[in-house]
Order: C-alpha cells, then sequence, then structure tokens
C-alpha cells in the first residue's frame, strides 16, 4: 500500500468513521429524478396555496405559470391555471402507488406552432415520490414525484418527448414543516416548481472494477462520501488499486464503489445497501477485517452484478 | 439570583447567536420563508465559478501562486503550481441570471415584462461568504399595467446588498439562501431587509457534501466549479421570526449591559 493510500485510510478512520454513507447524483431521500421539456413551471399564489399533509395525503396546490414546449424555446404564459396533486403517504412515510392523483388545468399557446391547448393540460397518478428535509422548520424543503401521465392535452407532446408516460413534478417546498417524518402532520407555506416528462434512458450494461479504475473518463459521479468523508475520484481509484491484503473491508469497498458506478449509470443493485450498512458495522475502509461475518455473501452478490451476472444484487 | 439568572440566560442567547451566525454564515440553511411580495424567476441558471490558485510544487506557503496545475517560466526557471491550495488568493463567484419572472401580492399574480434577474455573491478560497461587491437585481414591470395598483412600473423590481449566506443539501440538490439589505425599487416599500431562496435539483457536478469550511471533504464543494437551474424566490420583508430572533439577541444584550452597569439593580 503507498503512503499516500495508507495517510487516506488512517485519516478516515480516526475521523471516527461511524456511518458508512456512498452519495451518487440520485440517490438519497429524493427520487433524484430529472425532466426535460414539454415542461408545466408552478408556483404558489397567496395564502391558500401550498402543501399539506394530514397523516393520511399528501396535497400541493399551486398556480401554473409557464409552459416551455422546447428546450431553449419560450416560455409561454399559462391563463387561469389551476393545479393539484394528492399522495396518499401513510405515517410511515410509505406510498400507495398510483391511488393518488394529480391534473394541471389551464390556457397555453405554443407560439412556435401557433397551437393552444385550454382545458385539462395534464392529468394522472402519483407512482412514487421522495422528500429531502434540507433545513430547520420553516425553511424550504425539496421533493419529488414520479408521476404517470393517463390524461390531458399535453398527453401526446410528453409522452413523445420522454418515450413514456413517465413524468416528475420536482417541488421546493417553502414554509416547510417537514422535519424528516410523517409520523406528525405538517404542511408548508408555499410550493414551487416544474412538470415534465422523465426521459427514457437505457441503462448502460455493469462493468467491472477493472474496467472503473482505469476508465476514469467514464466514471458518471465526481466522488462518494464514505461515512461523511467524500472521497474524490482520484482517492476512490486509489481505493480500488489498493491491494486487499485479505483485509475484508477492502475487497468488499472495491465491490461497493463499482456496483454504485454502475448504479449511476442505470443499471439496479440493491444489495449496496447491506453492504454499506455491513461495512460501516465493520470498521470502515480499512479496518483490516480478516474474517466475513456475513460480508462474504454481500461481496459475492455485488461481483456478480459488476460481471453482469442476470438478477443478481438483489439482496 | 436574578442576576445570575439573567447572566445564565444572556449566556445562552450569545451561544445561540454565536451557533446561528457561524453556522448560518457558512454551513446550515437560514430557514428563509417567502412572503409576499414574492417575486419568482423561473429557470434561472446558476453558475458556480472557483479560482484556485496553488503554491509552487511541494509548497504550503510562500508569496508566489498561480493557476493549480499550471507552469510559468521555461527550464530551470519554469515554476509549477501545484503545492497546497491558497485558500487566501483563491476565490469563488456565484451567479444567477434569469428572465421569466412572476410577482405575487395579496394573493394574486402577474407577469414580468422585459424581466432580467441577477445575483452575484463572492466567496472567499475557504468558502467563507463575502458580502463585498454582493448583490442582486431584478429589473422589469408588472404586465398588468394597473397590478396593484401600478406598484411594479418603475422598471426596478429590486436592488440589493446580500449579507448573510446558507446553504443545506446533497448530491445533486440543495438550496442556497441569501439575506440582503439596502432593498431598493418598488419592493423597497414593503420593507429594508429581505431574502433569496434558490433550490436547486440538477447540481452539476453532484456532489456529496455541504459547504461547510470544517468539514475535511477533498476538495470542497465550493472548491469546484458548478453549474445547476433553479426557480428562485426573491421576497420583501424576511418573515418576522428572522427578525424577532436577532432583536431578541439585541434586546437581552442591552438588558445585559444595563445590569452590568447597574450592579446593584
Amino acid at each position: 500500500m503507498n503512503k499516500w493510500i495508507k495517510k487516506s485510510l488512517v485519516s478516515v478512520l480516526l475521523l471516527g468513521v461511524s456511518a458508512f454513507q456512498v452519495v451518487l447524483a440520485g440517490q438519497g431521500a429524493l427520487l433524484g429524478l430529472q425532466i426535460v421539456n414539454p415542461n408545466i413551471n408552478f408556483r404558489d399564489v397567496g395564502t391558500t396555496q401550498g402543501v399539506n399533509y394530514d397523516g393520511v395525503n399528501l396535497t400541493i396546490t399551486a398556480t401554473p405559470i409557464f409552459a416551455t414546449f422546447t428546450s431553449g424555446g419560450t416560455d409561454e404564459f399559462i391563463l387561469s391555471g389551476s393545479l393539484s396533486l394528492t399522495a396518499p403517504i401513510d405515517t410511515s412515510g410509505v406510498i400507495a402507488p398510483n391511488v393518488g392523483t394529480f391534473t394541471v388545468s389551464g390556457n397555453t399557446t405554443d407560439s412556435a406552432t401557433s397551437t393552444t391547448y385550454n382545458g385539462v393540460l395534464l392529468s394522472g397518478t402519483v407512482v412514487d415520490y421522495g422528500i429531502l428535509d434540507v433545513g430547520g422548520p420553516g425553511g424550504t424543503d425539496l421533493a419529488d414525484f414520479k408521476l404517470n401521465v393517463t390524461g390531458g392535452l399535453l398527453m401526446s407532446l410528453f409522452a413523445a418527448s420522454g418515450g413514456s408516460n413517465d413524468a416528475a413534478a420536482i417541488v421546493s417546498i417553502e414554509g416547510s414543516g417537514y422535519s424528516g417524518s410523517f409520523a406528525v402532520d405538517w404542511t408548508g407555506t408555499g410550493a414551487k416548481g416544474d412538470i415534465g416528462p422523465v426521459p427514457t434512458i437505457e441503462p448502460a450494461p455493469p462493468v467491472t472494477i477493472g474496467f472503473w479504475k482505469n476508465h476514469p473518463e467514464s466514471w458518471p459521479v465526481s466522488g462518494m462520501t464514505i461515512c461523511g468523508n467524500t472521497l474524490d475520484q482520484d482517492e476512490l481509484i486509489s481505493v480500488l488499486r489498493t491491494p486487499s491484503r485479505r483485509d475484508k473491508t477492502i475487497i468488499l469497498t472495491k465491490q461497493l464503489i463499482a456496483a454504485n458506478l454502475n448504479i449511476a449509470t442505470g443499471s439496479s443493485c440493491s444489495t449496496v445497501t447491506a453492504a454499506e450498512t455491513w461495512l460501516c458495522d465493520h470498521g470502515g475502509i480499512g479496518a483490516s477485517r480478516k474474517d466475513w461475518d456475513g460480508g462474504e455473501v454481500l461481496k459475492n452478490e455485488m461481483d456478480d452484478f459488476n460481471n453482469g451476472v442476470p438478477d443478481a444484487c438483489t439482496m | 439570583m436574578g442576576q445570575a439568572l439573567l447572566r445564565k440566560t444572556f449566556g445562552a442567547a450569545l451561544c445561540l447567536g454565536a451557533v446561528f451566525s457561524i453556522s448560518g454564515a457558512q454551513a446550515v440553511t437560514l430557514d428563509l420563508t417567502p412572503v409576499e411580495p414574492d417575486l419568482a424567476t423561473t429557470g434561472a441558471s446558476v453558475d458556480y465559478t472557483f479560482t484556485a490558485l496553488c503554491f509552487e510544487s511541494g509548497a504550503t506557503s510562500g508569496t508566489t501562486t498561480g493557476i493549480c496545475g499550471t507552469s510559468t517560466g521555461k527550464g530551470n526557471k519554469a515554476v509549477t503550481y501545484d503545492g497546497a491550495l491558497d485558500e487566501s488568493s483563491s476565490s469563488g463567484v456565484l451567479t444567477v441570471s434569469g428572465s421569466s419572472m412572476t410577482i405575487s401580492q395579496n394573493s394574486i399574480f402577474d407577469f414580468i415584462a422585459g424581466g432580467s434577474y441577477s445575483l452575484t455573491a463572492n466567496f472567499s478560497g475557504a468558502g467563507v461568504f463575502d458580502p463585498t461587491g454582493s448583490s442582486l437585481t431584478a429589473t422589469g414591470t408588472s404586465l398588468d399595467t394597473g397590478f396593484e395598483g401600478g406598484a411594479y412600473q418603475s422598471g426596478t423590481l429590486v436592488t440589493g446588498d446580500l449579507f448573510n449566506f446558507g446553504f443545506g443539501g446533497n448530491g445533486a440538490a440543495g438550496i442556497f439562501e441569501f439575506e440582503f439589505n439596502n432593498v431598493g425599487g418598488d419592493m423597497a416599500a414593503f420593507g429594508s431587509l429581505g431574502g433569496a431562496t434558490i433550490p436547486v435539483f440538477d447540481l452539476t457536478p453532484a456532489y456529496g457534501g455541504n459547504w461547510d469550511p470544517l468539514l475535511t471533504n477533498n476538495p470542497a464543494f465550493w472548491q469546484q466549479s458548478f453549474t445547476a437551474t433553479s426557480n428562485v424566490d426573491t421576497f420583501v420583508p424576511v418573515p418576522a421570526t428572522v427578525w424577532l430572533f436577532g432583536s431578541g439577541l439585541l434586546a437581552m444584550a442591552g438588558v445585559a449591559r444595563k445590569t452590568k452597569a447597574s450592579p446593584a439593580g
């Protein structure tokens, strides 16, 4: 092990690593959804619109403001608009998928095509949600909702752009009383955001540790946070190149880094959560752990996943 | 007994104030709540550019710094700047710009014609917000010339000098917040202290850290350039809770000084 990696690993350990977390774009409390055009922008107006959670439903009311039909296109006014979204979320934070609904109405004209859309612009069901408690009470929190578009005058435009009926609402909740739990009712004084199609992304096939450590130009992220300590790409590659010397935490971390990179490029692996927990519980990276204590099966799952074995990494 | 209690309370308040001041400046959100009049800027571009200056190779101090990774001179006079980051010479600039705006007041809204929004915030190489030269300006007029009595027709919606900064979030999502004073433009009629909130969902590159100089991120969030888009809120005044907190501290400080000056009580 070279001096640099020794120094880094020692630093990580000395900093009191107590929790393992790999942070990638799109992971965490939010779903990490991104949208494309056509895009409907909305905002709260007055004191009667906003966000309310009553122990059963999370409800958002707002006013559609602009429709932007193409990327870089004109922000077209929406007149006489209304927006409502209801997501049934229980007190444990679990949503009943495709039960809640959303509706966006208004009158707007695409000036590029001189086409007017007047009425229900978009409607459908709420599939999933994510929420991030950013600050303290009264500040702004962030949420995103995965939507299934089933109707509305813009439905065909959404489907043509995104390649499916998948859409997303990206919402900033102002004056938010959300504190990380749905066990208590809460409200938000306002909501601003956008609704747009979610582009269909063909997932790239998983690739191995060897690929990632030799192709930094292909990395989809610039770093990961491990136990609260952020490692940039060079440091992560150094970990991938570190001889394991039978240290199980190093062996597992290498597979974990590669698995997370494969997830970031569109593949799916649910085992990373359990693997992260195991690593954290066993001292973190470079803990000189000589026995697996149940971690080997997690490592093997990720190893299979990173080598393209079908249906691997589902633990 | 009374003075002891007062001192204890005042001490606690000062501690709270210190936490508020330090963390509010760097590491946590200011928890601002937008109120009306509320100027919303849709799809604004957020750009942060960090100019990184490094010491010479292998050095952690010195008087000569250059752009990290570059070299000057030739042959045996060549100097390569790949030593430690010179935080005192490095700097960052956050800019926000947009043109699609609406304003709401008294539970109605109007579109802004000819809108232009610009915010500039300066940071030191250590990620500390620098109010000097940090400001915001929004120009334009309400489309309805009679909107709220024609209150938004001067051409300047709001101007202000930024004086406080907060950030919270993780990965690709987060929120930047600023407080500003010396409010000018049409919105000055509603107060001398305003706030701006800048939520983002698409930080590029995404980063798993926070804007906290106390963390050991390498490189720190503020030491990387990034871009994002945002639906920006700019509002006047800042809600009462922030005022009350600040004025409460000042009042307690005043009482404490008075008590100290008159030990007999």
